[in-house]
């Protein structure tokens, strides 16, 4: 471990050689940032991960299930589990993908289900990332860097080998192709994680296309090859709904594929992930997520949710509002750590504030308990320092639903803070999974 | 009972040729349980162009086109004859976001207020009869004061709009009434341009209100889509490579059928 510990500045350049960057969006500029890299791995007993993986598994098929009925016979809404408008009122709901059943029937190919782990030794879930989530090449590449700096590390501890992510995308493309080539449709090279689009294409062997190397004829999805064009049958693509195709969604969308979405109502492409499970994995939807399961499944849930209260239920307002000096507020419509208040940070006029507006639109706000996670150990100055941390786990759902046996521990490099999402200027780890010997 | 007979022409054109023109058209009457297809005849300019035909997540038919090739036009006709019944049985197609504000149709506080000054009371039909006529009176009719894009919001506040817009602000209202409503664009009665009104849904039925004109949409009106409002159903749509302006010329005709 030492010897990795040594390698810490080596691997970040490398990281930076091969442009393993994030961008963000801060006061309106698109900045690209480098991830930095800690060395110290989490490390997950594989007794552990045995319930995660289960959790996992559990939560990602009720989640696909609750995708098939909302855009199918909702049968969820009419049985009283969930109020509708949390459903139509979400901005992740699309009434464009109404009665289109996906290829296999399956919705979210690849989840993203970001977890922390409490300081009672439990898991919770914090959010499901269901739409396109990224972040499985950062720990991909860093595992291969420090694999080459200390092989020796990798010898004498028995963690399991995670290089099979590129082989797990490409049966779960290969599971849902409907006849035709593997796809990675990327916005392109200014694109916040292209350089995790070009990686994941050279790993799952999927040709890497842009909008220009596409069209859609005859409600079929075809890639302009060098010679004649070439039938895709599965495209994983990393383009946003609305800006997916003009012709259905963003009209102005130059980014997009026109009549994708005619090619895919027509059962003759799997799109992945399909589009609409923003409204899946919408802030005010997790509050339902263990209901789901207790619906579909007829299971208890596994992995817990955080304590979470939705204002829209009168007990839970009244709840919140004698509460929220001690609860994370957070707003359904922000995504990647923005809109996320802590009522302790506030003072009483912005509690005041925060009261009203919560009064004000209950149904877009959810108030979380803040939970106590663990901290993990990362490596600065020469000695170690311990900083909150969560894990994005990605499960992968082709014909089985399977959990990549590693995952992104992302942390926080400001000691005050809770977020560690990489939009706010953290860092990463690799997540090492042990064998059982 | 109602059959009619129409025939529906549309002449797009570029200043410059244009390149990989992808398109999807909403052209053709919607085949629904209150509107059956008795006949239908579509051409497309230019010749050759292979359709794929569809249906979208509104039930509405779909004909999408791929034209990579340099052009100047495109063109369709629709020509054939629906038989319209409002009074069948049978429930037809709803979808629960019909109840829900949509892109278009997000009421503005303005439009709130004025809703509760028009003290609506009955039923969802008596609402929307009092809604439609209010509007009429309100908005003033006025071509090329908005553009395909206009919300309804915006329409209001500047008290002018076509028909499109009049559909949105009744919408949008009718919404905020708790009264599920729909989007309908077609062909009325007549000869002109194409038409666009409003749907309720009473009893598991769906009733047409034109605010424009303010009367109902009956079976003199064929219904060629529908939807949330006009973003999910437009009656043509397409991109292409190229610096050209687009010019459309439209006309249809709908008459009784002997």
């Amino acid at each position: 471990m030492q010897d990795l510990l040594m390698h810490k500045d080596q691997v970040n350049e490398q990281l930076a050689r091969y442009g393993v960057k994030f961008g963000i969006y801060k006061d309106g500029k698109f900045n690209e940032r480098l991830f930095p890299f800690d060395p110290i791995p989490r490390q997950i007993e594989s007794r552990d991960y045995e319930i995660l993986e289960k959790g996992l598994r559990q939560r990602v098929t009720a989640l696909n299930l609750f995708l098939a009925d909302i855009y199918g016979r909702k049968r969820i809404l009419r049985d009283g589990i969930i109020p509708e408008e949390f459903v139509f009122r979400s901005p992740g709901y699309l009434a464009e993908c109404e009665g289109i059943t996906p290829p296999k029937g399956i919705y979210s190919h690849i989840s993203g289900i970001d977890l922390v782990l409490g300081k009672d030794g439990i898991w919770y879930v914090l959010e499901d990332n269901l739409r396109i989530p990224s972040g499985a090449s950062y720990p991909l590449i860093a595992r291969r860097l420090c694999r080459n700096c200390s092989p020796r590390t990798f010898r004498s501890n028995n963690v399991r080998d995670n290089r099979n992510y590129g082989a797990l995308l490409k049966q779960v493309m290969d599971e849902v192709n409907t006849g035709g080539i593997n796809v990675i449709f990327t916005p392109g090279r200014y694109n916040a994680a292209y350089f995790e689009h070009s990686y994941l294409a050279e790993q799952s062997g999927a040709v890497l296309a842009e909008s220009a190397d596409l069209f859609v004829e005859q409600g079929v999805l075809y890639y302009k090859a060098s010679r004649d064009p070439v039938k895709v049958g599965a495209v994983y693509r990393r383009v946003s709904d609305e800006y997916l195709d003009p012709l259905c969604f963003e009209p102005s969308s130059l980014i997009g594929v026109p009549n994708l979405m005619d090619a895919y109502r027509a059962g003759n492409v799997a799109v992945l992930n399909a589009p609409g499970n923003g409204v899946a994995d919408d802030k005010g939807i997790y509050y339902f997520v263990p209901k789901m399961i207790a619906y579909y499944l007829e299971e208890e849930p596994i992995l817990h949710n955080a304590p979470t209260f939705l204002p829209y239920f009168p007990e839970d307002m009244a709840y919140t509002m004698e509460h929220i000096g001690e609860l994370v507020i957070k707003d359904v419509a922000e995504a990647g750590g923005y809109g996320v208040i802590f009522g302790e940070n506030l003072s009483p006029a912005e509690l005041e504030k925060l009261k009203e507006a919560v009064r004000r639109e209950p149904r877009r706000f959810i108030a979380q308990t803040v939970i106590d996670f663990q901290d993990l150990p990362i490596w600065e100055d020469g000695t170690q320092v311990m900083r909150k941390a969560d894990l994005r786990a990605f499960v992968l759902t082709g014909d089985k639903v399977r959990v990549w046996p590693s995952g992104l521990t992302r942390f926080s490099r400001n000691p005050d803070s809770f977020v560690v999402n990489s939009s706010q200027g953290g860092g990463f780890k690799d997540t090492w999974i042990m064998t059982s010997r | 009972m109602r059959e009619l007979n129409f025939q529906f022409s549309c002449q797009l054109s570029f200043s410059e040729s244009v390149t990989d023109h992808a398109f999807l058209l909403r052209c053709l009457p919607r085949q629904a349980r209150e509107q059956e297809i008795l006949s239908l005849n579509l051409q497309v300019v230019p010749e050759g162009v292979q359709l794929f035909s569809g249906r979208d997540s509104f039930g509405n038919q779909t004909m999408s086109g791929w034209v990579p090739e340099e052009h100047r036009d495109l063109s369709y006709q629709v020509s054939g004859a629906i038989c319209r019944d409002d009074m069948q049985e049978e429930a037809p197609e709803y979808l629960p976001c019909f109840a829900y504000p949509s892109a278009m149709t997000k009421p503005s506080p303005e439009m709130s207020g004025y809703l509760q000054e028009l003290e609506l009371t009955g039923s969802p039909s008596q609402k929307a009869q009092a809604l439609a006529e209010a509007l009429h009176e309100r908005l003033e009719y006025v071509p090329g004061s908005t553009s395909i894009y206009t919300t309804a919001a915006e329409a209001f506040r500047q008290g002018i709009g076509v028909c499109q817009d009049f559909a949105h602000i009744f919408l949008a209202l009718a919404r905020l009434a708790g009264i599920p409503a729909r989007y309908v664009c077609g062909l009325p009665m007549g000869e002109g341009a194409t038409h666009a009104w409003a749907e309720i849904w009473q009893d598991g039925h769906w009733l047409g209100y034109d605010p424009t004109r303010n009367r109902l949409a009956d079976e003199t009106y064929i219904t060629l889509a529908v939807g949330r409002d006009y973003g999910d159903c437009p009656i043509e749509r397409g991109v292409f490579h190229g610096t050209a302006l687009q010019t459309q010329q439209a006309f249809m005709q709908v008459w009784e059928k002997e």
